[in-house]
């Protein structure tokens, strides 16, 4: 099922109509891996040309070894807990967010314990972000998933709690959707963020 | 469906359902989940661990597929 959105087209300075998916599978992961593979290997070239060095274009663009289509396995094995959410625009896709529904809980007190919405991965396309496009085409991307993962947090009777490990880039992102990172909670190197079901509220009461 | 369960289990349910501050049709709808992530995992010859870091303790559950 999809409905429509609104995305912020850059280039129009103005919001654009776009199309949620809420249940997206591995045949259309495959296909945005195919449209997004080639533009994050170009932007990976140009910065080796201008002499940055391979440790330098891992730095810069951290998600850069993402590979949607191996993620795409446990849709494939129809495991129950993992749900994907995308957005489509312009005929390609402009974003992509996989979410489990059942291992992972709050870390917060007052909901230490209880289950949230724990975010695989996200990811907007290559070409909506600076350290890839000298003129990215469209913004909001990355805040129209996260409303889509705490509203699913909410359908799950989880309260709109959500949490997730996340790349150092990206950290500035999460502090912007007004999750918490407690001290000392860490793993595989990225820092854990959580956004309580009060801050849930919060950060969908600003976007209406 | 109708889902018949003995007392001792209908009161883990509950007991679940309150600690967790889900309905009990949630609380069933996340074991389900879990069971078939730990089934399909296992099938692919994985196995599972319960780890205390605290007392450094590390014990595999052993589970017939």
């Amino acid at each position: 099922m999809s409905q429509e959105i609104l995305i912020w087209d850059r280039a129009a300075s103005s919001l654009a109509p776009a199309r949620f998916h809420e249940d997206v599978t591995a045949d259309q992961l495959a296909e945005a891996e195919s449209q997004w593979k080639p533009f994050r290997q170009a932007a990976a070239q140009r910065l080796l040309s201008s002499g940055s060095t391979p440790q330098d274009v891992f730095r810069l663009i951290q998600h850069l070894h993402w590979d949607w289509l191996r993620k795409a396995q446990p849709l494939r094995e129809g495991l129950l807990s993992v749900r994907c959410f995308g957005i489509e625009a312009e005929d390609r896709w402009q974003g992509l967010v996989m979410v489990e529904l059942a291992a992972h809980s709050a870390e917060l007190e007052p909901d230490r314990g209880k289950p949230l919405a724990y975010v695989e991965f996200l990811e907007s396309a290559p070409w909506n972000l600076a350290e890839m496009s000298d003129a990215p085409r469209f913004g909001l991307i990355g805040k129209r998933l996260m409303e889509a993962v705490i509203r699913q947090s909410i359908e799950e009777g989880f309260g709109g709690r959500v949490g997730l490990l996340a790349l150092p880039q990206a950290e500035p992102f999460y502090q912007d959707c007004h999750m918490a990172h407690p001290d000392g909670l860490a793993k595989l190197g990225m820092n854990w963020y959580e956004l309580t079901g009060k801050n849930a509220g919060e950060f969908l009461g600003e976007r209406q | 469906m109708t889902l018949n369960l003995t007392e001792p289990e209908m009161k883990v349910l509950t007991q679940l359902a309150e600690r967790k501050e889900l309905s009990k049709t949630a609380v069933l709808r996340q074991a389900l989940r879990l069971y078939q992530m730990v089934s399909i995992r296992i099938d692919k010859g994985e196995k599972l661990y319960f780890e205390n870091e605290l007392e450094k303790k590390k014990s595999e559950l052993v589970m017939l597929s």
